[in-house]
């Protein structure tokens, strides 16, 4: 196979944008500062054509339901629905666009409505469901059946008093160190473990980047030589 | 069955529209349950306070709708109302593609609103709309501000907005102000323009899931306080006195439903213990 | 007061789309699988729309009217993404990966030596283990409390140590150190429960808000939607 078709150029080409950033960001060599200016100025453009790759899938994945429909089975037309919806609303998007002579299709009146109205409320409400199964958890799942559950369990009813608006106006006058717990309990031991997560989470990052510009991690340049 | 065995197999769905009750009773009728303020949303109010005359602030709208919907709403739009009180110059800036539009929706809010009346576009306050790249376009405009923004959410070039003369990059920032929902967020600005700009000081309004790891960021000096997720809002709400019914019915949800969790959790515990014992009575 | 017909219209989309998430805590319906297919395509539709105004203005204008060919290069990089579909062209797609990976690993990685790693263990080394206030003198809570956080520090990165073997002397003390980790991190992990469970429930209390902005929206849909949702249950039951 070519030189140029296989991963080590590209490979290459990671590592090479990665020193470029690693020695603007910590010498002071100032044609080193404008190209990495430069290169972030170019990878934001680049990276805004990567929304045609899930595009293209999404449409390729609910045309193929289409084509496999069965008599009497009726879900493909939420398939139909959402190519034509997808179509339209991108559509609509590039006419605010161009009619707007802005960046901003929101700016486009009918775009920002379907935004504010549909888009809102679907991503607002998806991800609010979880407030139903928190609670069915609660009562169902969440069971102090080890010492450690214990802990976890007694330390989240702390920390839900704590949190309730009313919580610590009803229950700090009862308890007094009520309130200075719940402080604690956020101040010292969530802090310590979570400052432990983040320094091992700092050591990982580095590492992995390491691994990613000297060549042994290539999973993100896809299957193949 | 016992008592226990029947209440452990009741329908998930009794469960869901017991949550749909709790909530929705406070929500018709305010029962204006008592609040306290944490230290913490009083030295994030302290901060913005202390702001000198002609201090610029990047406002950061790093927000998905429903984070916006839920807790973050609230907080962009007291501390827009706050900032737009005092005599500095805001940069509306979102690395969030739906954190963009709903800059205008906080400018939207009749406090804000009202406070903005005294204020002119381009010379106290701008919005940079949107800047992709995540992380990379943090860094880009952290380095330089006006090779990475060309103009501003109307098409408006940089050189005809006169406050933007003289921000050209990070350091020209005295504050920082970032509404986050997730990635990026407070981390990925500690990163590419706290690490730059070290003077710069920050304040995070964070969901109340992101609050356990922004401690450790408040504790290292790295944020000088935060806002703790939707009790937060309605503590910093309070400090400007500007809570409506509609935000005490809120915070009386917000108690409701956790009193709600609550009593599910102890409940599911003593049906646990209390069938535990039966199995091992069985034994 | 009048509202008008776009706002009125508005409220009952918002109802519409926000109900139908929720019917699914009843049953999976189709007002659901027709909520959910809306978002997946409003989704990815936005950020489609968005990304064609940034490259439509920042890039591809200055090209067009000469200010800036450089532009260019980022626009041909950027649109060999489309060879992700080809078998044959393929290896044209890894380049802009190639540039965007590298680029934001190496910004990254620079950052996250000094804000996350640095930084923190800074803070952690640098805290005071006998406390003295001026004016209050010897303060025996936070000085206890500096030296919790010390070893419960130390505890949390204990834990995460693998490539020491419990076997040896060293390995043990390790072992028992990230038992106080584990201890650490189970009160952490219960207190992100408490305030994840804050944030779900202020994202359904704000919608829950925006529903009571009209009652008969809210529950006319409602109605509407229990009652598609009963029948449907009951004729799959019935086909079953």
């Amino acid at each position: 196979m070519s030189f140029y078709k296989r991963k080590e150029l590209p490979i290459v080409i990671t590592a090479l944008c990665a020193l470029l950033m690693i020695c603007a960001y910590f010498f002071k060599i100032p044609e080193a500062k404008s190209a990495s200016t430069t290169v972030q100025t170019w990878m934001l453009v680049m990276v805004n054509f990567s929304v045609v790759v899930g595009f293209v899938m999404v449409i390729r994945m609910h045309k193929r339901r289409i084509d496999k429909r069965q008599p009497g089975d009726k879900s493909w037309l939420y398939s139909v629905w959402l190519i034509v919806l997808l179509i339209a609303y991108v559509l609509l998007g590039i006419y605010g666009v161009e009619s707007t002579r802005t960046a901003a299709p929101t700016n486009d009146w009918t775009f920002n409505w379907v935004f504010t109205n549909a888009l809102v409320a679907l991503d607002s409400a998806m991800y609010s469901l979880l407030a139903f199964f928190i609670a069915s958890a609660s009562f169902r799942a969440f069971k102090a059946r080890t010492k450690e559950a214990g802990v976890l369990l007694i330390s989240g009813a702390i920390t839900m008093l704590y949190n309730a608006p009313a919580g610590s106006a009803i229950f700090g006058p009862l308890a007094p160190s009520f309130n200075d717990l719940g402080d604690w309990i956020l101040n010292v031991p969530n802090m310590a473990g979570f400052r432990g997560i983040l320094i091992g989470a700092a050591v990982g990052a580095i590492s992995l980047g390491i691994r990613v510009l000297t060549g042994r991690e290539r999973g993100y340049l896809g299957a193949g030589e | 069955m016992s008592f226990w065995k029947k209440l452990e197999a009741v329908d998930a769905r009794v469960i869901y529209l017991i949550l749909w009750i709790a909530i929705g009773l406070p929500l018709l009728t305010p029962l204006y349950l008592p609040l306290s303020i944490s230290p913490d949303t009083v030295n994030y109010h302290k901060a913005i306070e202390a702001l000198p005359a002609g201090a610029v602030v990047a406002f950061g709208m790093d927000v998905s709708p429903a984070g916006y919907g839920g807790e973050l709403g609230p907080q962009a739009r007291a501390t827009a109302y706050h900032l737009f009180t005092k005599p500095v110059k805001i940069v509306f800036v979102s690395f969030w593609e739906t954190g963009a539009p709903l800059i205008q929706d906080v400018w939207k809010n009749r406090f804000v609103a009202d406070a903005m009346k005294d204020k002119k576009y381009g010379e106290d306050y701008v919005n940079l709309h949107w800047i992709p790249g995540s992380e990379t376009g943090m860094a880009a405009f952290a380095e330089d501000v006006w090779k990475t923004v060309p103009a501003d959410y109307k098409g408006t070039k940089l050189a005809d907005l006169p406050m933007m003369a003289k921000i050209k990059s990070v350091n020209d920032f005295a504050l920082l102000v970032c509404i986050e929902t997730g990635t990026p967020g407070g981390p990925e600005y500690l990163r590419q323009w706290q690490a730059r700009n070290r003077n710069l000081k920050m304040l995070v309004g964070s969901l109340g899931v992101s609050v356990p790891a922004n401690i450790a960021y408040m504790a290292s000096g790295q944020y000088v306080s935060i806002l703790r997720g939707g009790r937060g809002a309605t503590e910093y709400q309070y400090i400007l006195k500007i809570v409506t019914p509609t935000d005490v019915q809120g915070s009386d949800a917000m108690t409701m439903s956790h009193m709600v969790v609550l009593v599910f959790l102890l409940l599911g515990n003593l049906g646990y213990l209390a069938t535990k014992g039966q199995k091992g009575g069985k034994k | 007061m009048a509202v008008d017909l776009a706002t009125m219209l508005g409220i009952y989309v918002y109802a519409l789309f926000a109900l139908g998430s929720y019917s699914f805590t009843y049953k999976d319906n189709s007002f659901f699988k027709f909520a959910e297919h809306t978002m997946v395509a409003l989704s990815i539709a936005y950020n489609a729309s968005v990304a064609y105004g940034y490259i439509r203005f920042t890039a591809v204008q200055p090209v067009i009217t000469g200010k800036d060919a450089t532009f260019l290069i980022p626009l041909v990089i950027g649109a060999l993404f489309i060879f992700f579909f080809s078998k044959k062209y393929f290896w044209l797609y890894r380049f802009p990966i190639a540039v965007i990976t590298g680029t934001g690993m190496g910004l990254a990685m620079s950052g996250t030596i000094s804000a996350q790693f640095l930084d923190q263990v800074v803070a952690t080394v640098r805290l005071p283990l006998y406390v003295v206030d001026k004016v209050l003198g010897f303060r025996p809570m936070d000085t206890l409390n500096n030296w919790l956080i010390f070893i419960m520090v130390m505890g949390t990165l204990a834990y995460f140590f693998f490539s020491i073997t419990p076997e040896s002397s060293l390995g043990a003390a390790t072992s028992k150190l990230g038992l106080i980790g584990r201890w650490t991190m189970m009160v952490a992990f219960g207190s992100a429960f408490g305030n994840t469970v804050m944030t779900r429930m202020n994202l359904f209390i704000g919608v829950y808000k925006n529903l009571l902005r009209d009652y008969t929206s809210f529950l006319g849909l409602a109605a509407l939607i229990l009652v598609v949702a009963t029948l449907e249950g009951q004729r799959a039951k019935k086909a079953a």
